[in-house]
């Protein structure tokens, strides 16, 4: 009812200067208003869309009043100015959710590489142990049938190999938690101390506690012994980087007998800022002291 | 139909009042459309051709409102404020959008680098 009263009264209005052209301003502001009302934006900033339309609105009723007048000209201004308003309010919305759409994409694809990263070293650690128990079994089977000394000799050979093989396959996923390197007591892996724990405190981070579970995992089937070494950078008192790095070496420690490691396979050391492996004078330098290495003893990188 | 002569009985006032003589300084108006310029440059519409442009036509309108607001034509003054205002606002939200946009390429751009080659390893 109100509507047709309105709309009627706008219909008189303009009967009265129907022989008048509207103003430029008028009709660029006519353009672009049914250029953002045919839009996106009517849908994505409807609220956007009727201020447009209210000040187009206003601006055709001062038309019809006042065709000639500068004040009909202001408000077409005005009304052209709100429309390209709620069109770019409309692209801006759209940016956003091509945003969401790409960070999600983003997440999605890190995650598909990194279930296939283990399902990789997985394949390739089955792979290993199937073709182990292939190998034992025929040098097994051939010692049976010819039952001699040789045959046990070769039965032998075959199980360091499968041992051999078995220990790669393990290196393969190790290698997927930390840098390896050997030194005179087994093989070193060296976990970053800002990946693994919260800043200046011995929490560790449940990324980190994620590949601990891991490492847990694929050492928990092993024999080897395990020293947990913390070390820190140079900034900061002794007595607190001693105590922080005895703290978190002790933290690596009781998350890995969390997942079913005994204390006697585990010894802890914390070396504080005494024992650096690049230049404290970086932050490069700093952030590759600050570490927690893991002494697999009698394990090597290279086979051979 | 009483109603519809109510109506246009009150458009008739507003345009009568509207033409009053002796229109106040529109000192509001002027205040709102120089906080509109400051956002405008504040979110660098400098810097984003489109914006700047409606940021120029801000600026040279506020000037206008100042020249009529000196001669006392402060009513044409108050309408020249509020198509300066409805520019600077418009810069404002020109710079917005293309910063939305510059973001959203930029994180298509990274999806696209992880999906076709470089794996970030950490």
């Amino acid at each position: 009812m109100r509507l047709k009263i309105m709309k009627s009264a706008a219909f008189l209005l303009m009967v009265g200067c129907a022989s008048a052209q509207p103003p430029r301003e008028l009709v660029s502001a006519r353009a672009a208003y049914a250029r953002v009302n045919a839009g996106p934006a009517a849908q994505s900033v409807p609220e956007e869309v009727r201020k447009a339309r209210l000040a187009l609105d206003s601006a055709e009723r001062s038309f019809a009043e006042e065709p000639e007048g500068s004040v009909t000209r202001d408000l077409s201004y005005i009304a052209e100015r709100k429309a390209q308003l709620a069109e770019a309010k409309g692209q801006i919305k759209l940016s956003g959710k091509d945003l969401a759409a790409a960070d999600q994409a983003y997440k999605q694809t890190l995650s598909d590489q990194k279930d296939q990263a283990t399902l990789d070293a997985e394949r390739s650690r089955l792979e290993a142990a199937s073709s182990d128990d292939q190998r034992r079994a025929a040098a097994a089977q051939h010692a049976t049938d010819i039952g001699d000394a040789q045959a046990r000799t070769e039965a032998e050979k075959a199980g360091r190999v499968a041992a051999e093989t078995a220990n790669q396959a393990l290196l393969t996923e190790l290698a997927l938690f930390g840098k390896l390197r050997d030194d005179a007591r087994g093989m070193v892996i060296t976990l970053s101390g800002d990946v693994v724990f919260v800043s200046n405190q011995a929490t560790l981070l449940q990324t980190a506690k994620g590949r601990l579970d891991k490492l847990a995992e694929v050492l928990g089937t092993s024999k080897h012994r395990m020293i947990i070494e913390g070390h820190t950078d140079s900034r900061g008192g002794a007595d607190f980087n001693q105590d922080l790095s005895v703290r978190r070496a002790g933290a690596v420690r009781d998350h890995l007998m969390s997942r079913g490691l005994t204390s006697d396979r585990i010894t802890v050391n914390g070396f504080g800022k005494n024992r650096p492996i690049a230049d404290n004078g970086s932050a490069e330098g700093r952030a590759m002291n600050r570490r927690v290495e893991i002494v697999v003893e009698g394990m090597r990188t290279a086979q051979k | 139909m009483k109603r519809h002569l109510t109506k246009i009985s009150i458009l008739a006032f507003g345009a009568l009042a509207a033409c009053g003589a002796g229109s106040p300084v529109p000192h509001d108006t002027m205040a709102a459309s120089e906080g509109s310029i400051r956002a405008a440059e504040e979110v660098g519409a400098s810097d984003v051709p489109t914006a700047a442009l409606h940021l120029q036509f801000a600026r040279e309108q506020t000037e206008t409102a100042e020249r009529l607001m000196k001669k006392g034509d402060n009513e044409r003054a108050r309408y020249v404020l509020l198509r300066a205002q409805a520019d600077a606002e418009l810069a404002v939200t020109l710079s917005r959008e293309d910063a939305a946009r510059i973001e959203a390429e930029k994180a298509m751009e990274q999806v696209q680098a992880l999906q076709t080659g470089k794996p970030v390893v950490q």
